[in-house]
């Protein structure tokens, strides 16, 4: 890529951006208990009469319900899928340069199983003519289209008032004929590829 | 003698073999014969008409010299007179040049000759004629003249010795001989009077900067690019008198746009700045500066935020930016103090312009001031004086011009003048920072950063009063940061307190630590915030770096122990995170522990905890084992650390506590308790354990530990004796721990006979005896113990015996599982505290998998299960996966049977090792992939095992990304495409997110 559209745009630090990775297992058990109880061979009859005493019931029902929450999808997790998508023209993330943000994410989900889901995303070009808004939004689209189930409807539209076709760029993002022609084209495919590459 | 040397010349002369000089000279100095001899009978041959005869037998003449230390006078000066001579016959010139070498070294040669010599070679010698290897000799000869002749060269040879060194080295391309051409160019210009000839000197050098060589690779001299460069720059350096026409020349080529050659200049530059004299740079400094100021005014400095950074930059391009920095903070040590008013003044005059927060050039023109200003007390003085009440009555618009401000300020920061003009104006300073510190938002992180940095830099000046201050308004930022370990900001203030406390613990003591254990919620609080506890202790772990600190915060979190236990508070995770965070602190500052620890600390956990215990069935430690287990590791690695001198006292309190049932030093005070775990167990085994497991093996047992040992195993045959599970575990690892450390094997064998002997294998009840068995083998596996076969074997037999077939391999995992009392004590290897052999675990494993392996081959298909669950069992505590790389081959088809099992704990182990042996060689699952691949996309879809689930995706995400080869994967892209979207919606985030990596590896597969 010989021009840069945008040479020198707004950077953030990795660091501060909201994110749920490695925030899951901050809790630690001490593993120590269950391992030694497990090596009994009156393991399984202790449990099962409830015992006398204390016992290892404690910690074990507490990761038990623990278990059966059902963690729903929500915009930190969807920003986490997407935050990490290489931008196309520069070694940095979509979330370094703030083009997806999580408060432009938007989540209508029911959390049924037999319903259809929906989710909003406004992507925010580095600069008001950026001519690549469109294959971002693709890359994003891709990537959902991956991880997301099946019953949730992408939308992604340019943030108001931050690109100078804004009508245009939304109607070619959404519009489907448009964007499955564009999986088809290998040399697209090869691109939004690098764009996912860096994906964590 | 005669004969023999007309022999030894016509030898030589006909081969092509070095001339036996060694022997002839040897003869010379004997005197058995002389050097005319040598001459005459080489006589023809030195003037033979072919050259190449002519030229050996010079050879032989000159390199018998060259063994020679000494000849007379009157031969010494027919010889060089001989070799003058030779001067004119080219085809010789080599060994001439060789010959004289050797000449000019002897002991007795007379320097007067000198002149003749150099005379000679300068007229008759043209270095273009000859190959690189003759003008090697040419420059050995002037270096042999220089070193050994040099005073009398400094008498009267000056000029002549110059210019012939001139002569030879004139547009010389040979790297070897530009090295020793560099190398004598500068002993020349260092010591003799080269005033005429500076200007030539200098040119001889200069042409060849920069050095751009690059040795090639079958360079039989092995010079680097390096050296030469090196050897040039010292040249350069040589003298003063080179100033007037390396500065232009040199400082020319830094408009290079490559950064080795400006890092070449740049390191020239530095090294004459070392060895010039002050005048000559006081001379030169404007123009330097003037060339160099723009190699700091024009670099971006966004990653600088204090000096120190500069030392960590690393790329060519940052070589060049350090190179610079360094030689700006050189060059002002040559001023003398009036010189330092003068030239500041000049250059301030012209970077007042830039000293304006709003600047482009702001940033830099600060930093290429404030290094200056690092070169001494004086200059820095000065620079303050004069930069400092410019910067502080600009007031900042912007939140960049603030950061800008701040940066600014912490360059001049410089705790190596702790006496300087800083202090006049360390107040605007403080209210310049702490109004970053405080007001602006946490957005803006690196306007803060930079505050913190520049204030705990500052502290030096402080005094305590604004220290405090600092300090306290720093604590507020942690505790306002601390929700999110990853913020750069409460990362820097972290990184701050490392510094403070190491230096000023007092005032953290007294600022800090009451504020953030102000936020642990206290024994009254109705609900506790566990996120809050674990954040605010995380906070303390990490800001306790001196030993006041930690003494007092151990202290203090012991009153928090102890207030929570006395409240009743039955948030067991708020225990954990309090002890956990008190066994981090003792664990992370080993060098701060000592003997006071054990004396202090060590009571007063027993103390608490067990007075607690007995208090009632309800009390928080009765109910809670892990508090009993953290308590013990607490206790456990102040032992470890301890002076091997004090684990006798402590073992023999311990046992006085836990088995005799006395008092003794362990409590604080005496509490008349009673304890006895050998007549009456209670959980408080676990204690007992830690300290056994941790003292020195080499300390005896105030009892008899074998009658010990045998009670405890009557206790502990029968499993009704214990109220909870945990007792009854404790008691096992007490009884290993006995048998390991005090036990013979002969009595360990006898009582492993009697108990076997008892064993009624169609009875339930012998299923605790086996039980106590398999622990005292345990101990016998890891001393490596030759017994342990027998018994393993006893075991293995058990396999295929339907009424214990179920609990057999749970009696082998015993064997092998790790089990924390039984780790080996770590401090030094002169403290042991247990017998635990290096390699027992893969001694176990090497010879159970085999067996295992067999064992499943030959079984009924009843049993076919029981070596299964056996195998999965043991590969859960495989830690280092060197133990069992070799055997992964073998134990393949077994694991492919237990992935399809349904019990979801076997599975899961086997799935693990399934992944291991993806990574480490996936050529092996290669023939299997059909059946792996639709097994594990099944597990996936089983929404009971979580874990099963997850390492079916891990080993699904293996496969994706080894090098099994793309033509192999691609049948099963679509397939697992397809099949993992259902997980998609799993209900688990985790999961989901895994999912989504496997299907995305496989998507690209067609891209990679």
């Amino acid at each position: 890529m010989t021009d840069l559209i945008n040479a020198a745009p707004k950077v953030l630090n990795v660091d501060q951006l909201p994110t749920r990775e490695g925030k899951e297992d901050r809790i630690e058990q001490s593993g120590y208990l269950p391992g030694l109880l497990s090596l009994s061979v009156f393991n399984v009859p202790f449990t099962e009469k409830s015992s006398p005493g204390s016992t290892p019931a404690l910690s074990d029902s507490s990761l038990q319900s623990d278990d059966e929450e059902f963690e729903s999808v929500d915009a930190l997790e969807i920003y986490d899928l997407i935050s990490s998508i290489s931008d196309p023209e520069h070694p940095l993330t979509l979330g370094q340069l703030a083009v997806v943000n999580l408060e432009d994410i938007q989540l209508d989900d029911s959390g049924n199983p037999n319903e259809i889901a929906e989710v909003i995303i406004k992507i925010t070009p580095t600069i008001t003519h950026c001519s690549l808004a469109t294959l971002i939004g693709l890359g994003i689209r891709v990537r959902l289209e991956r991880c997301l189930p099946p019953r949730y409807r992408i939308i992604i539209k340019v943030k108001e008032k931050t690109h100078q076709s804004e009508n245009q760029v939304n109607k070619q993002l959404n519009d489907k004929e448009r964007v499955s022609a564009a999986c088809e084209n290998d040399q697209l495919l090869k691109v939004i590829s690098q764009m996912l590459s860096s994906c964590k | 003698m005669d004969l023999q040397l007309s022999q030894w010349v016509s030898q030589f002369m006909a081969s092509e073999n070095d001339p036996p000089c060694e022997e002839i000279a040897k003869a010379v100095i004997e005197k058995r014969i002389s050097l005319l001899q040598l001459i005459k009978t080489l006589g023809s041959h030195l003037t033979d008409e072919t050259p190449h005869i002519r030229s050996t037998a010079v050879g032989c003449l000159s390199n018998t010299l060259a063994k020679i230390e000494r000849l007379n006078r009157a031969d010494i000066e027919v010889i060089a007179k001989f070799y003058i001579g030779k001067l004119d016959d080219n085809d010789v010139m080599s060994n001439t040049l060789v010959g004289l070498r050797a000449l000019t070294s002897l002991k007795n040669f007379n320097p007067a000759l000198l002149e003749s010599v150099l005379t000679s070679v300068q007229e008759k010698y043209e270095p273009a004629s000859f190959l690189a290897a003759t003008r090697y000799q040419s420059f050995l000869l002037l270096e042999t003249i220089y070193q050994k002749h040099l005073d009398f060269i400094l008498a009267n040879l000056n000029d002549l010795f110059v210019k012939v060194f001139i002569h030879i080295s004139t547009n010389e391309k040979d790297p070897r001989n530009l090295l020793i051409s560099f190398s004598l160019n500068k002993q020349i210009s260092s010591t003799l009077q080269v005033e005429n000839f500076a200007e030539d000197l200098f040119d001889n050098a200069f042409c060849y900067f920069p050095v751009s060589f690059k040795p090639p690779p079958n360079s039989p001299y092995s010079i680097a690019s390096h050296d030469l460069k090196t050897g040039l720059r010292q040249v350069f350096a040589a003298t003063p008198l080179f100033a007037k026409d390396l500065f232009p020349n040199i400082l020319e080529k830094l408009t290079s746009t490559s950064p080795a050659v400006k890092l070449d200049v740049l390191q020239t530059l530095n090294l004459c700045l070392d060895t010039y004299d002050n005048d000559t740079i006081q001379e030169y400094w404007l123009t330097l500066y003037n060339a160099l100021k723009f190699e700091v005014l024009y670099n971006d400095l966004a990653n600088i935020v204090e000096l120190a950074d500069i030392e960590k930059l690393s790329t060519e391009d940052d070589l060049v930016f350090k190179e610079v920095i360094a030689l700006f903070k050189n060059l002002p040590k040559k001023f003398t103090d009036e010189q330092i008013i003068k030239n500041l003044q000049i250059m301030l005059e012209e970077l007042k312009e830039y000293l304006h927060i709003s600047h482009k050039y702001f940033k830099q023109t600060v930093l290429l001031l404030s290094v200056m200003a690092t070169s001494k007390l004086s200059v820095y003085n000065h620079i303050v004086g004069e930069v400092l009440p410019v910067l502080l009555t600009d007031e900042p618009s912007t939140v960049v011009d603030e950061k800008n401000l701040a940066t600014a300020l912490n360059f001049f920061i410089n705790p190596d003048y702790p006496e300087s003009k800083l202090s006049q104006y360390k107040d605007d300073i403080l209210v310049v920072l702490s109004k970053g510190l405080m007001s602006s938002s946490n957005v803006e992180t690196t306007l803060k950063c930079i505050c913190i940095r520049s204030l705990v830099n500052l502290s030096f000046i402080l005094d305590t009063q604004e220290v405090a201050s600092v300090i306290s308004n720093l604590s507020e930022l942690l505790l306002s940061t601390m929700k999110n370990e990853k913020d750069p900001i409460f990362q820097e203030t972290l990184n701050a307190f490392t510094n403070i406390s190491a230096t000023m613990p007092n005032v953290v003591l007294e600022t800090t630590l009451p504020l953030l254990l102000s936020k642990l919620p206290n024994e009254s609080s109705s609900e506790i915030d566990l996120e809050l506890v674990r954040n605010v202790l995380n906070v303390v772990v990490n800001i306790s770096h001196s030993k006041l600190l930690l003494d007092s915060i151990i202290v203090r979190l012991l009153s928090v122990y102890e207030r929570l236990l006395n409240g009743r508070v039955v948030t067991m995770d708020y225990y954990y995170f309090l002890l956990n965070s008190i066994y981090l602190l003792l664990s992370n500052y080993p060098e701060l522990l000592s003997k006071d620890y054990a004396d202090r600390v060590i009571p007063q956990i027993t103390s608490l905890t067990i007075v607690n215990y007995r208090l009632s069935k309800e009390s928080p430690v009765y109910l809670n084992e892990r508090i009993l287990d953290q308590c013990g590791k607490i206790i456990r690695l102040i032992i470890c650390k301890l002076e091997l001198i004090h684990h006798q006292k402590i073992l023999d309190d311990a046992v006085d506590t836990f088995l005799l049932g006395s008092d003794s030093p362990l409590f604080s005070t005496s509490l008349g308790l009673e304890i006895s775990l050998v007549s009456k167990p209670p959980t408080l085994v676990s204690l007992f354990n830690k300290f056994l497991s941790a003292v020195s093996k080499d300390c005896p047992l105030k009892i008899e530990p074998l009658d010990v040992l045998s009670s405890l195993v009557e206790i502990t045959r029968d499993s009704k004796h214990f109220e909870s599970l945990f007792e009854r575990m404790g008691f096992l690892e007490l009884i290993c721990l006995l048998a390991n450390k005090y036990i013979s094997d002969s009595d360990l064998e006898k009582i492993l006979n009697e108990l076997s002997e008892t064993i009624d294998l169609q009875s339930s009840d012998s299923l605790g005896t086996l039980e106590v068995m398999a622990w005292i083998t345990k101990s016998l596996v890891l001393s490596n113990s030759p017994l342990a076969m027998k018994y393993q074997e006893y075991f293995f037999s058990l396999l295929e015996i339907p009424s214990v077939a179920s609990v057999s391999p749970k009696l082998l995992e015993v064997l092998i599982a790790e089990v924390s009392e039984l780790e080996v004590n770590k401090r030094d290897k002169k403290i042991i505290n247990l017998n635990v052999r290096l390699l027992y675990k893969q001694k176990f494993y090497n010879i159970m998998l085999p067996k295992i392996i067999e064992g499943y081959r030959n079984c009924e298909q009843a049993s076919k299960e029981t070596y299964l669950l056996l195998l999965s069992l043991i590969l859960n505590h495989v830690h280092q996966r060197e133990i069992i790389l070799s055997h992964l081959e073998n134990i393949l088809p077994l694991i492919l049977q237990i992935i399809q099992s349904d019990n979801a704990k076997s599975r899961n182990s086997g799935l693990e090792i399934l992944n291991l042996t993806i990574e480490s060689n996936c050529m092996l699952i290669k023939p299997h992939l059909h059946s792996i691949i639709s097994r594990l996309l099944a597990i996936t879809k089983d929404n009971s095992d979580l874990n099963g689930q997850i390492n079916a995706l891990l080993c699904l995400k293996e496969i994706g990304i080894s090098k099994i080869p793309l033509s192999q994967l691609q049948p099963f892209r679509t397939t697992i495409i397809n099949q993992t979207v259902a997980v998609l919606s799993h209900k688990k985030r985790k999961v989901r997110k895994l999912a989504a990596d496997v299907r995305q590896i496989y998507y690209e597969l067609e891209q990679s």
